[in-house]
């Protein structure tokens, strides 16, 4: 009778806290906050299923080339494309069902198998270890905070894992042959979610390998397993992501450096070192709970019980066969630790050194990415823990139930609901909604500059993209900004950009309007008068508390120099119909796009490169012409090379099965 | 270089020259439980270096781990 409620108790208790968490993810209320933007119907109707290599909506809202991204960018166009016109499902569902729910379906599957293969066929521990994973702090602050491709990535992580250590343990080959095609695509699935977790799963992987072997006969099993573990993996890796990887290297460009010194300056790196060492160690996030940014919190000591129980594992190798494991597990998590601290001390400059000599490494100049690691360890170190004491002592229920109660008391605040972000969500602002149909209802294309910043409400669409007005200008500050907006060149910048609207938005997260850290009303009336006062700009409308203004003066996505009349056809967002009339002789077409050489005009079968005018593509037109084909040369290799990508997937699903198949009735017949 | 950098210095000396992996292991979780009331009571630096000194015991102990595999 004790042991029926003892196995009652346990396992209601984990799923309550998994119910406690994260019900609100399953309300019909709308999730978007900070980097996960609401998307309105208007702007999904013009989403695509196929890839393209250019988004009007990147490079602040200027339009770029988004090859680097192409995976990630198809994943969400296409299947938001597909639920919404096919399946008429709303966004506020369709983030759930493409995002939220299988962040949690994958991060919890994940490691529970990796502990069932790793340590033990323990269903309840395999369940702790699913529980660490998915709600330590890391985890909530990146979902809290609307990080949702980075979240798929971490949520990938312990699959990745799982599917390599599959190789490791195979006993034949064909079994080898099935983990190994699966390792490949797990791998490209975390690809597709996010380049930087990518990365450090294969960091993940390749030390793993590295230890096991180290532990292990090392030659005989790297003469064993290099094939399937080192070769067949990244050859479906490069397969499956083929449509952007060879585009991109063809290309020869750094997306990051286009992105400037932000993303690539030492400083930046020093900057974001928010997490000291003893944050990283006790997987607590700097942000930890209100997650604001560069906000770090004085350490709290509870949190050093979990790096206590993860590395007390070191105690208890005993002569077991995890020993070699669980070794790996703890270097790795301390290699995590170490990393996630950035350029924080102790030795911090070594930080700063891979940043500047690891390929690779530039991606990492938030540190914080590097956590995934120690969480992945901590998540099977900790059921370790729980477990060999349990075999001990035969009281792994009372131990499990004791850890959830801590760990209850460590994540309290999201247990009590007062975390913010996607676990507050809400209805969509009205005075947001109202906004977006009325830019939405005007025909032709034109931009909207929301000043500071954007919204995580703003309208934006494929021929009405949104621009951010500090990252625009690069300047920060009111007065600053306001002074700039009446410069001339500033003045002929916003015109030939095609801004219509300037927009003050309404702050109703207190984030964009603030004085140390808090909303400050003062800064929001400063911004509405000085626009009123700004001669260029004439006040059309308040939705509610937000403050929308005219450019009268804009232009249209396509002009001339000389003033010829030109109408265009939007086929794809890497290719556009055009027609002129009254071009003078040698007048050019801008084109308000950033400036990217591989923007072609074609006239009479004749290739126009693009030159650069202003932010943005001019080409010099021959006089007499009527009809122009605008396209994004880069986009020929994606189109071509999509199929086959899309073949090598479906093709190695169907090896899979087949081999999986074989497997088992070979094992039948034994 | 401060007091507590002397002592860790001293101790990590001892444990090399005794050479059990285990040693290290629990000085190390010694050096995290002392940082607790620490942090609690605010006091940062020392709190601060017991965690760095606890890695390090950690990583030592792996490493001798490794070697005793090998030998």
């Amino acid at each position: 009778m004790i042991r029926k409620i003892k196995d009652f108790i346990v396992p209601s208790f984990l799923v309550l806290l998994f119910v406690v968490i994260f019900f609100k993810w399953f309300l019909p209320l709308s999730l978007s906050t900070g980097d996960w933007t609401y998307k309105y119907p208007q702007a999904i109707s013009q989403f695509f299923i196929q890839p393209y290599a250019w988004d009007t909506a990147f490079q602040n809202g200027l339009g770029g080339n988004t090859i680097f991204l192409l995976a990630l960018n198809t994943y969400f166009s296409a299947t938001t494309a597909f639920l919404f016109n096919t399946l008429h499902v709303p966004w506020i569902w369709i983030e759930k069902i493409v995002w939220y729910w299988p962040f949690l379906i994958i991060a919890i599957s994940g490691t529970f198998l990796l502990f069932r293969k790793l340590i033990a066929n323990n269903l309840l521990l395999a369940s702790i270890a699913s529980l660490i994973f998915t709600t330590n702090t890391y985890a909530l602050m990146i979902t809290g905070g609307g990080q949702l491709g980075v979240g798929m990535g971490y949520a990938m992580t312990p699959v990745v894992l799982w599917g390599f250590v599959g190789i490791l343990n195979a006993n034949s080959r064909k079994e080898k042959l099935i983990w190994s095609i699966a390792s490949g695509l797990f791998l490209s699935l975390q690809l597709l979610f996010d380049l930087r977790l990518a990365y450090v799963g294969i960091v993940l992987v390749g030390i793993f390998y590295f230890l096991s072997l180290l532990y292990d006969n090392f030659f005989l099993r790297l003469r064993e397993t290099f094939f399937y573990y080192c070769v067949i993996p990244p050859m479906v890796l490069v397969l499956v992501h083929l449509f952007w990887l060879m585009p991109y290297v063809s290309l020869g460009q750094n997306p990051l450096t286009n992105l400037g010194e932000a993303f690539t300056d030492v400083g930046i790196v020093q900057f974001l070192s928010f997490a000291s060492f003893e944050n990283t160690i006790s997987l607590l996030h700097p942000n930890w709970p209100d997650n604001i940014f560069g906000k770090a919190y004085f350490m709290r000591p509870e949190f050093l019980l979990i790096p206590i129980i993860a590395f007390a594992s070191l105690l208890l190798l005993g002569k077991t066969q995890k020993k070699g494991t669980i070794v790996a597990l703890v270097l790795i998590g301390l290699f995590g630790a170490f990393l996630a601290k950035g350029a924080s001390a102790p030795f911090g400059d070594v930080y700063i050194w891979l940043f500047q000599k690891i390929p690779g490494f530039i991606m990492f100049r938030d540190s914080t990415k590097w956590y995934v690691l120690t969480a992945v360890c901590y998540s099977i170190l900790i059921p370790y823990v729980l477990y060999v004491i349990g075999l001990k002592t035969k009281k792994t229920h009372i131990l499990i139930i004791l850890f959830m109660l801590f760990w209850a008391f460590t994540i309290r605040q999201s247990v009590m609901g007062e975390l913010k972000g996607t676990f507050s969500p809400r209805d969509e602002p009205r005075e947001y909604i109202e906004l977006a149909s009325f830019i939405s209802k005007q025909p032709g294309f034109f931009r909207t500059l929301w000043y500071p910043s954007l919204h995580q409400f703003s309208y934006s669409s494929v021929t009405h993209p949104a621009v951010p007005g500090g990252d625009f200008l690069s300047v920060y500050t009111n007065s600053g900004f306001l002074k700039k907006m009446q410069e001339n060149g500033v003045r002929t910048l916003l015109d030939d950009a095609s801004i219509k609207y300037v927009i003050v938005p309404s702050d109703t997260e207190g984030k964009i309007f603030t004085e140390d850290r808090k909303y400050s009303n003062s800064k929001y009336n400063v911004a509405v008068e000085g626009f009123m006062k700004n001669p260029d700009l004439k006040f059309i409308k308040k939705y509610g508390r937000i403050a929308v203004f005219e450019n009268p003066e804009y232009k249209d996505h396509f002009w001339t120099l000389g003033g010829a009349k030109v109408s265009y056809l939007l086929n794809s967002p890497t290719s556009y119909s055009l027609n002129l009339s009254g071009l003078k002789p040698g007048d050019a077409l801008v084109f308000s796009e950033s400036f990217d050489p591989g923007w072609t005009a074609t006239v009479n079968g004749d290739k126009i490169y693009s030159q650069k005018y202003s932010r943005f593509n001019s080409f010099k037109i021959p006089e007499g012409t009527n009809d122009i084909e605008m396209y994004y040369e880069p986009q020929n290799l994606v189109s071509v090379l999509f199929p086959i990508s899309i073949t090598a997937v479906v093709g190695m699903i169907f090896v899979l099965v087949w081999l999986i198949r074989g497997d088992k009735k070979s094992r039948g017949k034994k | 270089m401060k007091i507590q950098d002397i002592i860790f210095v001293v101790i990590l000396l001892i444990l090399i020259f005794i050479r059990r992996p285990r040693l290290f292991v629990v000085t190390g979780l010694v050096c995290l439980v002392l940082s607790i009331p620490l942090f609690y009571l605010w006091i940062f630096f020392t709190a601060q270096h017991l965690v760095y000194y606890a890695a390090g015991f950690f990583l030592s102990a792996i490493i001798l781990l490794f070697i005793q595999k090998k030998l």
